[in-house]
């Protein structure tokens, strides 16, 4: 060590569940924060489903899926975007004890009672202009395209607006639905306007839409409505409020010249408004931590001896989809793995490291359940992988993979017989389950998902699996 | 696909100990199986510890890729649940309308509950021949769980509903597999 102050670090996890593609609308206030807290010095990073030791986690979507163990094992403070209490998203029991267990940051002052004793110091986040999303040449506003734009899911309410909009005249383009990130901002920047309606009649000024929105460069309007004591900070003035019940005047206005006048101005203030103080307080969250929570290697032994029914789950991870709960194996150091391996299949024990435990050495036996995900028959590499996955398992153990359509099954089942003859008589790997992959019935000839489990060979059965085979193993190398 | 099975811990042996079992036999399948214990977090763990270890959840992560076991004895569990996909294991119910009554009474749930618990909303599985009975009475029957069934036929029952959860989940999200 040199003494230098460690510097302050963050990652800022977005919860997805597989096939989820809305988590992405969650990207706008991740990067958000990320681009705040780079700029006060936080090195930042924003990741899927993983959370890192070591560092505060700031969870958005956690409403989606969370598991309550990861907050003891990691710094995370939760960040609600959900709209809590009546008339608010329907949001599950384990979701609001989340909230009250844990570190929170929240948009809405009115959450506080839902958030348990610590809600009065919830700080409130407040999504200003980003400048991230700013372009350098942005199509003057009186040459785009699209009149009116319109992106979000459609309710019936939200329908009912557009529909007075439409019948005052306003040319909309509803965008198509689950589109985010770069064609979103392009759509966004290709308008005269965005309009902005509540999908709750209860809801809150949707400030993160606002935020992205004045940011592409584009102005929004948005339906006056009661703010009952709503602060909508500095909303109020960079945003074109019309009335929903009567729109026909602020269609007139949307045509004129004047409107693209005030739009720039109003352009202009927004993209000199500073940002809220909260990020300063969430980049004083962001220093380091020191050592790591004192949680167990994952690895078999250790784990056993903190909680006697936990298993240690292994997977290949596939670059892009880590698996939050499991030990994500890969060579590839970009995928960051748990266990950075020299090797896809290494022989064990091996050596791997870790970012949170440094460097680890995995003995045989260290895994209860190891998904190699899908194989390829054809590779050379196939039977050290399946070797690796026998070391690595515990006897009863089992392990997953996906096999292709159109290869029979008995080509794993020569693979599997020859691995028990050169490596390892003592155990078999058998087939336990094999089905339809999940999901893939519709697709022809669709892969499997077969189940194998470590089995230990008797001695008759080896001298039998020995007289079968083409060669009598290693007994006679 | 999660899965979490809501554990009666001690208030039930026999219940704790199925529960359990089919948490190792969806383990032995490669999921990502739990046990939850039903009530306040933590406060029944201790009490079913005759069952067979099995990783322990202190609560359910609810969400759309997760699968919500619960014996119908714990169908109140089911409205903690959100977004996840509920299935309901009906064990000996020869007399579960008056149970539900009961339920109902005692715990002040609403005259809805009965067709909640029978609406789509739920995978009903039974577990004997009288759950068989009931559900298949009441149109609401997906499949069998049995409770005396050896490892095997348990495996591929196990699998056949976590199976189809996941299908189901997949179709529903926006690009599939």
């Amino acid at each position: 060590m040199d003494g230098a102050p460690a510097a302050a670090r963050a990652t800022i996890s977005l919860v997805q569940p597989r096939g989820y593609v809305h988590t992405l609308a969650l990207l706008d206030p991740a990067l958000h924060l990320q681009h705040e807290l780079r700029r006060r010095g936080v090195a930042t990073r924003v990741v899927k489903n993983r959370l890192t030791a070591g560092e505060v986690n700031f969870v958005l979507g956690a409403h989606l899926g969370f598991d309550p163990r990861w907050c003891e094992e990691f710094d995370v403070v939760l960040v609600n975007l959900e709209q809590l209490g009546e008339g608010g998203a329907p949001v599950s029991p384990h979701y609001l004890r989340l909230l009250r267990e844990n570190r929170v940051v929240d948009y809405d002052p009115a959450h506080r009672e839902h958030l348990g004793p610590r809600g009065a110091d919830v700080p409130l986040l407040r999504f200003g202009y980003a400048p991230h999303l700013a372009t350098a040449d942005p199509v003057p506003l009186d040459r785009r395209p699209l009149d009116l734009l319109f992106f979000g899911s459609v309710g019936e309410r939200r329908t009912a607006v557009l529909e007075r909009l439409r019948q005052a005249g306003a040319r909309i383009t509803v965008a198509p639905p689950a589109v985010y990130g770069t064609d979103r901002d392009e759509l966004v920047r290709s308008a005269r306007a965005v309009v902005n309606v509540s999908f709750y009649p209860t809801a809150r000024f949707e400030q993160v839409r606002a935020s992205v929105v004045l940011s592409c460069g584009t102005p929004l309007a948005s339906e006056r409505r009661d703010l009952r004591g709503e602060d909508v900070g500095p909303y109020a003035d960079v945003v074109h409020w019309f009335d929903p019940q009567a729109p026909e005047e602020f269609v007139r206005y949307l045509r004129s010249a004047a409107f693209v006048a005030d739009s720039r101005r109003m352009l202009a203030r927004f993209a000199a408004t500073p940002p809220s103080p909260v990020f300063d307080v969430l980049a004083g969250w962001c220093a380091p931590t020191g050592a790591p929570a004192e949680e167990p290697v994952p690895l078999r032994t250790a784990v056993r001896r903190h909680d006697a029914g936990a298993l240690v789950r292994v997977c290949r991870q596939r670059r892009g989809a880590y698996r939050p709960g499991w030990v994500n194996v890969s060579p590839d150091p970009a995928a960051h793995p748990d266990w950075l391996v020299a090797d896809v299949a290494p022989a064990l024990p091996q050596v791997v490291d870790t970012a949170r435990w440094g460097r680890c050495t995995v003995e045989p036996g260290s895994a209860d359940i190891v998904s190699l995900g899908a194989v390829d028959p054809g590779s050379p590499s196939l039977p050290r992988l399946l070797g690796w996955a026998v070391d690595l398992l515990v006897e009863g153990g089992v392990v997953e993979l996906t096999w292709p359509d159109a290869v029979p099954v008995e080509v794993l089942d020569r693979h599997l017989r020859d691995l028990w003859l050169r490596e390892d008589s003592r155990h078999l790997l058998n087939l336990v389950h094999g089905a339809v992959l999940p999901g893939a019935e519709q697709d022809g000839a669709p892969p499997a998902r077969l189940v194998l489990r470590k089995e230990a060979s008797s001695p008759a059965h080896r001298s039998l699996g020995t007289a079968a085979g083409e060669t009598f193993g290693s007994y006679a190398r | 696909m999660r899965f979490y099975a809501v554990c009666p811990a001690g208030a039930d042996h026999a219940g704790a100990l199925q529960v359990h079992r089919v948490v190792r036999l969806a383990n032995e399948l490669a999921y990502e199986a739990s046990v939850v214990h039903a009530g306040a977090p933590g406060r029944q763990a201790e009490r079913c510890t005759a069952a067979a270890p099995c990783p322990v959840a202190p609560g359910i992560a609810d969400g759309a890729d997760c699968v919500v076991l619960l014996r119908n004895e714990d169908v109140l569990s089911a409205f903690d649940v959100a977004l996840a996909r509920v299935v309901v294991w009906w064990v000996e119910v020869p007399r579960f309308l008056q149970d539900l009554r009961a339920l109902q009474q005692r715990t002040g749930a609403g005259a809805e509950l009965d067709a909640e618990v029978h609406s789509r909303r739920f995978v009903h599985l039974a577990g004997d021949d009288a759950s068989r009975r009931h559900l298949a009475g009441r149109g609401c029957l997906s499949g069998d769980l049995l409770v005396a069934a050896e490892d095997d036929t348990a495996h591929r029952q196990v699998f056949e509903v976590l199976a189809a959860c996941e299908g189901e989940h997949l179709r529903a999200s926006e690009w599939g597999r």
